[in-house]
């Protein structure tokens, strides 16, 4: 008896392993031949569209009948166009394309394709911007709200790209979203809006990450009139919102008053030692150059390296790296100047 | 007396029996755990989902440590490999254990390497660093050299050196996919720190096609031998890393591949040099940190494969691998024995752990007592107790060929990164055979492994190379 269920067990699964096997060979050999048929509609089609992108012709091509194989086709066409062109107006027909190609199907998607395919169709109304999608985006965003996953980010990273007020209003609200992904809404917002949305009463009541983070995107862009909010935030009570202003200023190369930096030589926190003396290099500031010579004797050893690399950009610096190099009492700050002397990068 | 025998050998059946039909089983749920997340990302636009992280300014910087001993033939294509990744701002430092051949040698002329001084923290004691290099050609490129004192003490040198906040531990014999990088931080950056080591899937280079350093066709090897191990990396990647990581109970992110957030490595004392499975030891360090910290960070296993390494291609070799993860992983649980049915240690304690112990470790003590029984009854009870050794035959195919064949099965599903329908069907039926020869022999390997574990006999993991490369297929045996 027993035999005979093991037996029966083992027979049993290598039946359904053979099934399966069976399964998979046919799909495998259906996905080679759709493969192929995709490749070969990719470089027929390709020629048209780009007649049609270079505005040579009003019409757009013929597209194989079937969804899948059309909407494979046109995302992989598109993505190619967009990757060669740099040219607003090209850009412009193959939003053109898409809105007319793709939009239909991708509405349908959302609402009720399943998980990777709503991801990837959210991936391309990004690429594509595609305006029309806007509220459907939304409503999908509406539904996941709450999800801690790809759908959710990306939801929030299409609105942001199409310019939707209510991305501003989420990284606002919202207090659990990551630093990365602020920063990547930051990114897709134009400046004038960020500017009109995010007022300095609005700046005021964000939740500490998210200021920070706004505060540290600043810097990234170089717009010269976030400069004074960034500078007014380095007498913040709050420490990590301190740094990010000075990580901020780093990025700007620039401070309005030196005079501002001089507090945080002396810090108690390491970090404002090391970003102080990034941003004297970073800024150039021959005035402080014995503060950040002095910070190379600092017991961190992000200070130091941060000291020596500030220290290399100034006037001199050459000199006084060599000088520090061979005379030091601290061996290292010796270290340290040996180490700025020698490796590049 | 026979009949004592008789009792005696009929209860060992019974037991071999219940022990692999249960982790059998064992792995069946934990493919159910990894399915829904296998099933919901797979047809998931890779590409289009670490576009961004490419050219990000906020995409952590990394360093790639590489320790390499006596490696001389594969460590040129690896670091060419691992120069040409995808990824923001990243270092790569070789560290060079003591090499007894020309490894130093080649890295300084083939990169243009030049000595500079250097200041190391010393967040771990180490063996004594003798010289840095830096490349001419790219400066990103660093060249430890130091005194031998195996790999875990090369990856401390290399923490120390390390300038970035997360570094990747990568074998010189390894060749990293273009964005291995990207797609190994994404868990990290998007968890907003929350994940502080992920674990890659590996997969085997034996066969395929590479030119310079990137992997241009994925296929076979001609060796069996070769082909089982492909086979058994589907088995423990596809089923069982991913069912622990989405436990946040995975044990063991592969010392080919992985990435740690440098700060916490460093707070539980870096690789310990005292145990030759210190990629395992690490992470079972690292996991009871974050439970002693009741921390919300977690180890997370992504399952796209993103690294390619060599495989033994000759028994021999293959016997030295296994030995040393074999004593490897007893040195890790004995040194963590109190963490073994540990409630205070949650499901790590009670499941992980425990599995780690009875499955990955003890699985050869029991397949071998299933051996002997099988040889035994034939001698024996052919005639008088059929039944004992068909049914010990009959689980012995089921726990090892059935499982490798589903495993084959589950990688086509997946990813089926190998194009053509002969592949799925040569390793279906290479699974197949697995019980009949494969089996048997690693199973004799990792008794070798419990034997060095109890004689405590030094190793770095010598491993003949062939290199990955095309061009570097000198020095084949």
């Amino acid at each position: 008896m027993t035999i005979e269920l093991a037996v029966w067990t083992v027979m049993v699964l290598l039946v359904i392993q053979t099934g399966l096997l069976v399964s998979m060979t046919i799909s495998k050999w259906r996905l080679i031949g759709k493969s192929q048929r995709l490749a070969e509609n990719r470089a027929e089609l390709l020629p048209a569209f780009m007649d049609y992108i270079s505005n040579e012709t009003t019409y757009l091509p013929r597209l194989p009948a079937d969804r899948h194989v059309k909407r494979d086709v046109t995302e992989w066409i598109l993505e190619e166009l967009s990757d060669r062109t740099s040219n607003e107006q090209e850009r412009n027909r193959i939003k053109q394309a898409a809105e007319e190609l793709l939009a239909a199907d991708y509405e349908q998607v959302l609402n009720r394709g399943d998980w990777s395919a709503r991801v990837n169709a959210l991936y391309f109304i990004e690429d594509f911007r595609m305006n029309s999608l806007r509220d459907a985006v939304y409503a999908r965003y509406q539904i996941v709200l709450n999800h801690d996953d790809e759908e959710t980010r990306q939801c929030l990273r299409t609105m942001a790209a199409l310019q939707d007020d209510r991305a501003v209003a989420e990284i606002c609200a919202r207090t659990d979203l990551s630093v990365q992904l602020i920063k990547d809404l930051l990114n897709r917002v134009q400046t004038d809006q960020l500017a009109a949305c995010l007022t300095e009463e609005r700046l005021e009541q964000l939740p500490e990450k998210t200021l920070a983070t706004v505060l540290a995107y600043y810097g990234e862009t170089g717009a010269t009139r976030f400069l004074p909010t960034v500078e007014k935030y380095l007498t913040d009570a709050r420490k990590e919102v301190r740094l990010k202003a000075l990580k901020s200023l780093v990025h700007y190369q620039y401070i309005s008053d030196p005079k501002k930096l001089a507090p945080f030589f002396n810090s108690d926190y390491w970090e404002e030692r090391m970003y102080a003396a990034k941003v004297t290099g970073a800024a150039i500031i021959n005035e402080h150059a014995d503060k950040v010579t002095s910070l190379m004797e600092d017991p961190v050893w992000w200070v130091r390296y941060a000291a020596a690399e500030a220290v290399k950009s100034l006037d001199h610096g050459q000199e006084t790296l060599n000088e520090i190099a061979a005379a030091s009492t601290d061996p290292f700050a010796r270290d340290m100047a040996n180490r700025m002397l020698t490796m590049k990068g | 007396m026979e009949n004592w025998l008789m009792y005696a050998a009929e209860a060992a059946v019974w037991f071999v029996v219940a022990y692999m039909i249960a982790v059998s089983l064992l792995y069946v749920g934990l493919f159910l755990t990894a399915v829904p997340k296998i099933r919901r990302e797979r047809k998931l636009n890779r590409k289009e989902q670490i576009e961004e992280l490419s050219f990000h300014k906020d995409t952590y910087p990394l360093s790639i440590l590489v320790p390499a001993y006596n490696e001389e033939v594969g460590i040129t294509t690896s670091i060419r490999s691992l120069l040409s990744v995808h990824y923001p701002e990243y270092e790569v430092i070789v560290i060079n254990d003591g090499s007894k051949d020309a490894t130093a040698e080649k890295v300084i002329h083939e990169f243009a390497m030049t000595k500079v001084t250097y200041s190391v923290r010393k967040h771990m004691t180490t063996e004594a660093v003798t010289a840095v290099y830096q490349s001419e050609l790219f400066p990103q490129l660093f060249l430890l050299e130091k005194e031998n004192g195996g790999k875990a003490d090369a990856l401390n040198a290399g923490i120390n050196f390390s300038r970035y906040p997360y570094f990747a531990a990568i074998d010189a014999d390894s060749v990293l996919e273009e964005d291995a990088l990207l797609k190994t931080m994404k868990p990290i950056i998007d968890s907003n720190g929350k994940v502080t080591v992920t674990g890659g899937t590996v997969r085997i280079a034996n066969g395929c096609e590479i030119d310079g350093s990137v992997i241009k066709r994925i296929s076979l090897p001609k060796k069996p031998l070769e082909i089982m191990q492909i086979i058994e990396y589907f088995r423990g990647f596809l089923i069982g890393r991913l069912g622990f990581s989405r436990a946040n109970m995975l044990l063991i992110v592969s010392g080919a591949f992985g990435v740690f957030e440098k700060s916490r490595v460093i707070q539980v004392g870096g690789y310990d040099t005292g145990t030759v499975g210190e990629d395992m030891e690490l992470i079972v360090r690292i996991h009871r940190s974050l439970r002693d910290e009741q921390s919300s960070q977690r180890i997370e296993y992504i399952q796209d494969p993103v690294c390619w390494t060599e495989a033994p291609s000759s028994a021999k070799v293959l016997r030295a691998q296994r030995v040393r993860w074999q004593r490897g992983l007893a040195e890790t649980l004995f040194k963590h024995k109190k963490m073994i049915f540990n409630p205070a240690y949650g499901r790590l304690g009670m499941i992980s752990m425990p599995y780690y112990l009875f499955v990955e470790l003890l699985s050869a003590v029991f397949e071998l007592l299933g051996y002997v029984i099988i040889l035994f009854g034939i001698f024996y009870f052919a005639e008088t107790n059929t039944e004992l050794i068909v049914m010990i035959f009959f689980a012995t195919v089921l726990y090892g060929s059935l499982l490798s064949s589903f495993a084959v099965l589950l990688e086509e599903w997946t990813y089926h990164k190998y194009e053509d329908i002969k592949s799925l069907y040569v390793l279906y039926l290479c699974a197949l055979t697995e019980s009949f020869w494969y089996r048997p022999l690693t199973v004799f390997y990792r008794i070798n492994g419990l034997i060095a574990f109890f004689k405590k006999s030094p190793a770095w993991g010598d491993m003949q190379r062939r290199g990955l490369a095309g061009k570097e297929l000198k020095r084949e045996e």
